[in-house]
């Protein structure tokens, strides 16, 4: 039987699950499955033991994810295929080199923004982009006003984080986004697009906004902002 | 925050722990004082929790592999300032945890405790754990080790799987109990394992998690050992043993890996064979002839042993590693152990990677199965230098300089020669 400490812990893993930062700092390298590996190992074990584990064999991921199966771990085919990719490339014996953040252009192509936002966006804007109460600000029928005010600032936004207490149709928000640079620029633009769009695939940008290209976030590296800065820098909203 | 920062910058001066125990400290205390986590929180929020939120009683200042079923192991800058390894700073590792005793470091009560004999026994037996106290009372202070410490040494060749251990999953410990082979004196009629029994397996009152489909833990070892040396512990250190060690009652074996020490002992059985539980084999075993490292081995019972006799082994408790010294004479000071079958005679240094050793002054443990400890000084004019250490025993084993020569995949009983690096100036 679980005691009230224990619960209280694990509702906190669980929440902690969510984190922004976690796909960030001292976190997964960027790859396809690296969500799973978020999603499927934390449940029974610290982020650690995979972190620490890198440089594994490939037989050696095989018989974890095995053995972790026989420990518990819930996994269909697909993601148990999905897991050992991701385990044997990123955290294999001879993992790509780290993409500098200039070449992320040329690393990623074909961005699916409905599947972009879902991984980076989703856990704390909501899948339907309604934000959360206190916390998240709601990004259907607020980033279109901020991008038309200043469609600069949503880049510098979701490049450098931001911080400090906001007013969005009436309700308050004081929360703190990380910077989310670890994304390529294509990732980034194909994001922007798809939420000035109030996460329709189908729409149109409203009007007088242009589509965010991969150059201009390129462009917006060097600013070397942080959240302080970027809060500043929030375009007033009617 | 301010507080919980100046709290982790004392930390970092008292207790050298390193920067990523700092950010723990940092980002679990964030949390802890607020009824709901915040979005700043959860910025800087890692994802392992203290040691005392994991098991009642235990150190903040322990490192935490696993917060769930609670593995954690003791900085080298804490468990050198005892000689007895106190209960809330001593290494654990669980494959699975007896709730709710396993969850604190208080002592577990022996009322309604039982232990099961059985397996090819004319008379199997079921033992009230109250009457264990009435026995003759064993005494013995030993090194209590994880097969796992220093795992994660193996990977400047390869890297291997599992907890990522590195010097601290062991302490020294003072067991108390009867022995097994007294209490087995006690039957009328006696137990009378049939002729062919070579082992005893250990079962915990332990469980696998909900959802799993592994076996159980249990253990098997050889019965002659076992006899000669197994106590049923019931106190440790003085004290009522720790439920979260075990107690009321774990199978000490002096000599053995601490996974070969079941805790919360319930059942033995005398059988022919060793079990075939996934915890014999494939898990916790080691390749009878080198492997090269990175590369499979199909185990069976006759290509690999399990963790059972400790190998010999040495560890540096000062200098620590990266510290700064002083330019000219260095204390070197560190413990050496073995099985414990013969006597460690000798604990090496060398100054220049194994061109010339001398021999360190040594002090034996009373009994021989605890740390023998080694005192040496070394001359360091000023720059970098890596200090080594290597014991031997009566039987010429010692430990090799480069111990990925032992790699096996799953990183068991690493016994490399130690080495520090320091900066004198």
């Amino acid at each position: 039987m679980m005691s009230t400490l224990r619960r209280v812990l694990y509702a906190f893993f669980i929440a902690a699950l969510l984190t922004p930062a976690m796909a960030q700092e001292g976190a997964l390298p960027a790859g396809p499955g690296a969500e799973l590996v978020y999603a499927k190992c934390q449940q029974c074990h610290p982020l650690r033991y995979v972190t620490e584990s890198a440089g594994l064999p490939d037989f050696l991921w095989a018989d974890t994810i095995s053995l972790m199966v026989q420990l518990g771990m819930q996994v269909t085919a697909e993601e148990e295929e999905l897991l050992y990719s991701y385990l044997t490339t990123y955290l294999g014996m001879n993992p790509p080199p780290e993409p500098a953040e200039n070449d992320a252009v040329a690393a990623v192509s074909n961005v699916d923004p409905v599947q972009a936002y879902a991984t980076n966006c989703s856990a704390c804007h909501g899948a339907d982009g309604a934000g959360q109460a206190g916390g998240f600000p709601p990004i259907v029928g607020h980033a279109s006003q901020l991008a038309q005010a200043d469609r600069g600032y949503l880049v510098n936004l979701v490049l450098y984080g931001v911080t400090g207490p906001i007013t969005v149709a009436g309700n308050d928000y004081n929360g703190m986004m990380p910077g989310w640079s670890h994304l390529s620029d294509d990732q980034i633009a194909a994001i922007l697009n798809h939420v000035v769009a109030d996460l329709d695939p189908s729409a149109d940008l409203p009007g007088g906004l242009t589509p965010y290209t991969p150059e201009e976030i390129a462009g917006a590296r060097d600013a070397g902002l942080d959240a302080n800065a970027v809060y500043e820098s929030r375009p007033s909203l009617p | 925050m301010t507080e919980v920062l100046r709290s982790a910058l004392q930390h970092v001066q008292q207790r050298e722990v390193e920067r990523r125990d700092v950010l723990r400290l940092l980002g679990m205390s964030a949390a802890a004082t607020a009824g709901l986590p915040t979005l700043t929180q959860f910025a800087s929020a890692q994802d392992v929790a203290l040691a005392s939120a994991v098991i009642a009683g235990k150190s903040d200042d322990m490192i935490v592999h696993n917060d769930r079923s609670g593995v954690m192991e003791t900085p080298l800058a804490m468990l050198r300032e005892h000689r007895i390894t106190p209960k809330d700073i001593l290494y654990i590792r669980n494959n699975q945890i007896l709730e709710p005793q396993g969850r604190s470091t208080d002592g577990a009560s022996l009322e309604g405790w039982t232990i099961e004999l059985r397996g090819a026994v004319a008379f199997p037996r079921v033992v009230d754990a109250t009457t264990l106290a009435d026995l003759p009372q064993e005494e013995v202070t030993m090194v209590l080790q994880c097969s796992g410490n220093g795992r994660s040494f193996f990977a400047r060749a390869v890297q291997t799987r599992g907890t990522q251990w590195q010097h601290g999953g062991m302490g020294q410990v003072t067991f108390r109990g009867p022995k097994l082979s007294s209490l087995l004196e006690t039957f009328d009629p006696p137990l009378n394992p049939s002729g062919d029994v070579r082992f005893v397996t250990a079962e915990g009152a332990d469980a696998p998690d909900e959802g799993a489909s592994r076996p159980d833990f249990e253990h098997s070892m050889p019965m002659q050992d076992v006899m000669d040396k197994a106590i049923l512990a019931i106190e440790m250190n003085g004290e009522p043993l720790s439920g979260a060690h075990g107690g009321p009652v774990r199978l000490v074996i002096p000599g053995y890996y601490g996974t070969m020490n079941v805790k919360w002992v319930h059942r033995l059985r005398f059988e022919a064979s060793e079990s075939n539980n996934v915890n014999q084999i494939p898990r916790y075993r080691i390749p009878n002839d080198p492997i090269e490292p990175g590369t499979p081995i199909d185990y069976t019972f006759d290509n690999s042993t399990p963790n059972w006799r400790q190998r010999i082994k040495s560890t540096i408790f000062a200098p620590l590693n990266e510290a700064q010294v002083s330019a000219g004479d260095v204390e070197v000071h560190g413990v050496a152990w073995n099985d414990g079958v013969v006597g460690v005679t000798e604990v090496q240094i060398s100054t220049d990677d194994g061109q010339t050793w001398h021999a360190a002054e040594l002090e034996a443990p009373t009994g021989g199965y605890g740390w023998y400890e080694f005192r040496s000084t070394v001359n360091l004019p000023a720059g970098e230098h890596r200090i080594w250490s290597r014991a031997v025993d009566e039987r010429g084993n010692t430990q090799p300089i480069n111990g990925a020569i032992l790699w096996n995949p799953s990183g068991y009983e690493w016994n490399g020669a130690d080495y520090v690096d320091v900066v004198a100036s």
